[in-house]
């Protein structure tokens, strides 16, 4: 049995973490100024390069980094393993992955061929890196729950959209696209989506809902069901796509189904929990819950309806569901970090979570997301509101990373006076 | 045949809810509303904390050998979660409402840490190594006067 995990020094340094999601912030700012410096016609079908490159701004820069930090944090908690060699893995992973999405995004959108290598290269060995890390440490967990199995089945599937993306980006620098590599595209997206986004929001949601909130616990039939269903449906999804594509929708609003069902839970769960105290990560949770229910909706309605509603269920899950969860967790992680970071070097007098990001500035800066997603719905029909959209998401981002920098800003302060506690008289 | 492990994750969802209790009625009125739950919320975790340290963490590492090992760290998280308890009473006595929910926030999230590496590891354990003795060690643990 690894006991690591469960001590605080093991817990990996606070840069191993932070570094992910401070970048994704900027590659969120980055996205944003995009935007407003983009036509809108050249976005909205998504086989533009130029809509790729933004898509992966999002997707891989601002979704994927933000995921990784909070994995590298929530094994040993969760799991009570810890990422082996926590910090060179995490810096290293971090260079190449910044290349590499940094590369990819010029790459695709001045057609800069040799970046694209780049990109391929640094992508490739940046995901194996940390990957490879994460699921050596979860082999080491003895006893799995929910939670670390999801964790583990969305970076298999994590592993499985990198590839499909590595393909689809050698065969685009090849000139050589097929009809089928649409098909893997658009797997490669549902994919990435429900199947790592999705499942890893899901299944920690189990663990953080009632832990934050105090909420009833998911039953354990729905949080054992929920993930084998849904990868059960993302399976079938694939295989219908390829075999019998005129079937393929029942394994679409299967997987809506199974969204709708874990949305319409976490509305409820939060309305009767027993902590009744709100703040802006409740209603981020709030938001998000909606706006999944909403996109999926709009996902499965699409192939019915015959109207191109690809976009608005994109932005609906992209900014609604998956950037609004991951804000809201931002709010918690990053001030408890710091807080434990500090306890754990001996700092007692801490000033609270409460005190490093100022509750008003927070929900300014909610606000600021909920009129950037505003903006994002008439861009979806056609009307011209990119640019309005991108600004506004440029002032949430720039607010939201003043708000983080705020609590970091207290940890290295507070580092320079002497600890009240002297902790290296302690041994382990 | 009893189950340590869930007699004591009953115990700390005891304490949740009094902490949800002691928070919501700072929450609803003033912070000296909440200082009666406070009491009793206190009471109970400190009641818990010393069924561990002096009665389960001793058997189990005695039939282990392990005593440097989870039970070490999970008194240190212990100690953690008293100053903050107690820097929480502070915070009533001075009528400081932004301390006061602060507090909470991180005490809750410290908590709710602490007990699910309890819960999903080393209670577990507890129940493997100890089943044997599990109604005698539960007995001392409901006996047990806090000191």
């Amino acid at each position: 049995m690894n006991f690591t995990g469960l001590s605080l020094e093991q817990a990996p340094p606070l840069s191993a973490p932070v570094r992910f999601f401070v970048t994704a912030l900027f590659f969120l700012m980055a996205a944003a100024v995009v935007m407003m410096s983009m036509e809108s016609a050249s976005v909205n079908t998504r086989y533009t390069t130029e809509a790729i490159a933004l898509t992966h701004l999002f997707t891989l820069g601002v979704f994927a980094f933000i995921m990784l930090g909070a994995l590298q944090q929530m094994l040993p908690v969760l799991a009570g393993v810890a990422l082996p060699h926590a910090l060179r893995i995490a810096s290293v992973s971090h260079i190449l992955l910044s290349i590499g999405v940094t590369a990819l995004f010029f790459g695709l959108f001045f057609t800069i061929t040799w970046l694209l290598v780049v990109a391929l290269s640094t992508l490739a060995l940046g995901f194996i890196l940390i990957f490879g890390g994460i699921i050596g440490a979860l082999i080491e967990v003895k006893h799995l729950n929910t939670t670390v199995r999801a964790m583990g089945i969305a970076v298999i599937i994590g592993g499985a959209v990198v590839l499909m993306g590595m393909q689809l980006l050698g065969t685009h620098i090849a000139h050589n696209m097929t009809q089928e590599s649409y098909l893997l595209a658009t797997v490669h997206s549902v994919w990435g989506i429900f199947g790592f986004a999705g499942i890893l929001a899901v299944g920690v949601s189990f663990q953080i809902l009632p832990m934050f909130y105090v909420t009833d616990a998911f039953s354990k039939y729905f949080s054992t069901y929920a993930i084998i269903g849904i990868c059960a449906a993302l399976l079938a999804w694939l295989l219908l796509n390829m075999e019998a594509a005129a079937y393929a929708m029942a394994a679409r609003w299967s997987i809506a189904l199974f969204f709708m069902v874990f949305g319409w839970n976490v509305l409820r769960k939060l309305k009767v929990r027993k902590r009744q105290i709100s703040d802006v990560t409740v209603w981020y949770w709030q938001l998000s819950a909606y706006a999944l229910m909403a996109g999926v909706l709009v996902w499965s309605m699409d192939v019915v309806i015959d109207y191109e509603l690809s976009l608005l269920s994109a932005l609906l899950i992209g900014g609604g569901f998956i950037l609004s969860l991951m804000s809201g967790m931002l709010y918690k992680i990053i001030p408890f970090l710091v807080w434990f970071h500090l306890n754990a070097k001996g700092y007692m007098t801490i000033p609270t979570m409460r005190e490093m990001i100022a509750e008003p500035m927070a929900e300014i800066q909610f606000v600021l997301h909920v009129l950037t997603l505003l903006l994002c719905i008439p861009f979806a029909f056609g009307v011209d509101t990119l640019q309005a959209a991108g600004a506004m998401l440029l002032g949430s981002s720039a607010v939201l990373l003043v708000n983080l920098l705020r609590a970091l800003h207290i940890y290295r302060t507070t580092l320079q006076r002497a600890p009240d506690f002297d902790t290296s008289m302690m041994t382990l | 045949m009893a189950d340590i492990k869930s007699f004591l994750t009953t115990d700390h969802r005891t304490c949740d809810a009094y902490f949800s209790q002691m928070e919501n009625s700072a929450n609803a009125g003033s912070l000296a509303d909440a200082l009666a739950m406070y009491t009793k919320f206190s009471d109970a975790i400190e009641h818990h904390f010393q069924m561990e340290e002096r009665v389960m963490f001793p058997a189990f590492e005695q039939k282990t050998g392990m005593t440097q090992g989870p039970t070490e760290v999970m008194r240190m998280e212990h100690q953690q979660l008293r100053s903050l308890l107690k820097q929480l009473g502070d915070a009533i006595d001075n009528d400081d409402r932004t301390k006061f929910f602060g507090l909470t926030e991180t005490l809750m999230i410290m908590m709710q840490q602490h007990n699910m590496k309890e819960e999903q590891m080393l209670y577990t354990m507890a129940q493997q190594h100890l089943s044997a003795d599990a109604d005698h060690i539960i007995d001392m643990m409901e006996s047990m006067i806090v000191e």
